[in-house]
């Protein structure tokens, strides 16, 4: 029998004519590519700099890419841990090493990467726009949004939980040693 | 069955961490494969509704699942062998001043 990724493959086919999108439908079928303008960030891409921009033009170009990262995020379920992880990279710098953000985010990109190739693999993840097969019929989108963001949420809360697990497991390791060293130097 | 192709070699990966301590950025893709394994295991219980947990095809490119595992370990391991010849070069160039 053949199967789509983890799942049932009657409860979770990725199916526009009847409405209902599963979340592990991957590549059970390509569906043309009717709106191809549709995502809003592609459209933003293509807009030429200004060459003198004003402070809230910056803000508003700011603004614009958050909303549709918040978006992006609910795409595709690979979506929510990269840009967590794309934010983890950027606050490394900024958070004490005591924490290890640097394992959250070999855990993050990891498991992005590894997903996101899972979804080219099974035709989710197109080279051209909307670059989500699922976006290609606006009446699916809701039910996607919903369906998707709730499995990468949940895959990003677990990585995260698991740090934290381990950086508190790290922090009583070195505590414990440094008590050792301390008795021993008594 | 692309979970379990993730979950071995993030264990293979993790032992030889183990073994070679602090060597070759072992520990950097154990994480990365344990991300991963986690990540993929979130996916499969979510979409879980009965029937066979690991399939062994799909019907995307990659029909053969433990392959699309295989091929799913590729960009991971690039990365790692990307990071250990970094490291390789900062060292060089560190030695060299």
């Amino acid at each position: 029998m053949v199967r789509t990724s983890g799942s049932h493959p009657e409860n979770h086919g990725f199916d526009s004519h009847q409405g209902h999108i599963g979340m592990e439908g991957r590549g059970r079928q390509v569906l043309p590519t009717a709106d191809r303008g549709f995502p809003a960030c592609s459209r933003l891409r293509r807009q030429p700099m200004a060459g003198r921009e004003s402070l809230w033009g910056h803000y508003l170009r700011y603004f614009l890419f958050c909303v549709i990262l918040v978006i992006e995020i609910n795409m595709a379920c690979f979506l929510a841990p990269t840009a967590a992880a794309i934010i983890t990279t950027g606050v490394k710098k900024r958070v004490p090493s005591k924490y290890h953000l640097e394992w959250l985010n070999a855990m993050l990109w990891g498991g992005a990467i590894m997903l996101a190739v899972e979804h080219v693999a099974h035709g989710e993840l197109v080279p051209f726009p909307p670059f989500i097969t699922a976006m290609q019929n606006p009446a699916d989108i809701p039910v996607m949004l919903s369906e998707l963001a709730t499995v990468g949420g949940v895959m990003t809360l677990v990585i995260v939980m698991v740090w934290a697990v381990m950086v508190f497991a790290a922090s009583k390791m070195s505590g414990r040693s440094h008590q050792e060293i301390q008795v021993a130097k008594v | 069955m692309w979970l379990a192709t993730t979950f071995i070699s993030a264990l293979i990966f993790t032992s030889l961490a183990l073994l070679f301590k602090n060597r070759f950025k072992l520990g950097f893709i154990s994480l990365m494969l344990w991300g991963a394994a986690i990540m993929i295991l979130v996916d499969h219980l979510l979409g879980y509704k009965g029937g066979v947990f690991l399939e062994t095809e799909t019907n995307g490119m990659i029909k053969n699942s433990t392959l699309l595992g295989i091929i799913m370990l590729v960009p991971v391991i690039l990365i790692w062998l990307i990071a250990i010849f970094a490291s390789r070069i900062k060292k060089f160039l560190h030695f060299l001043q």
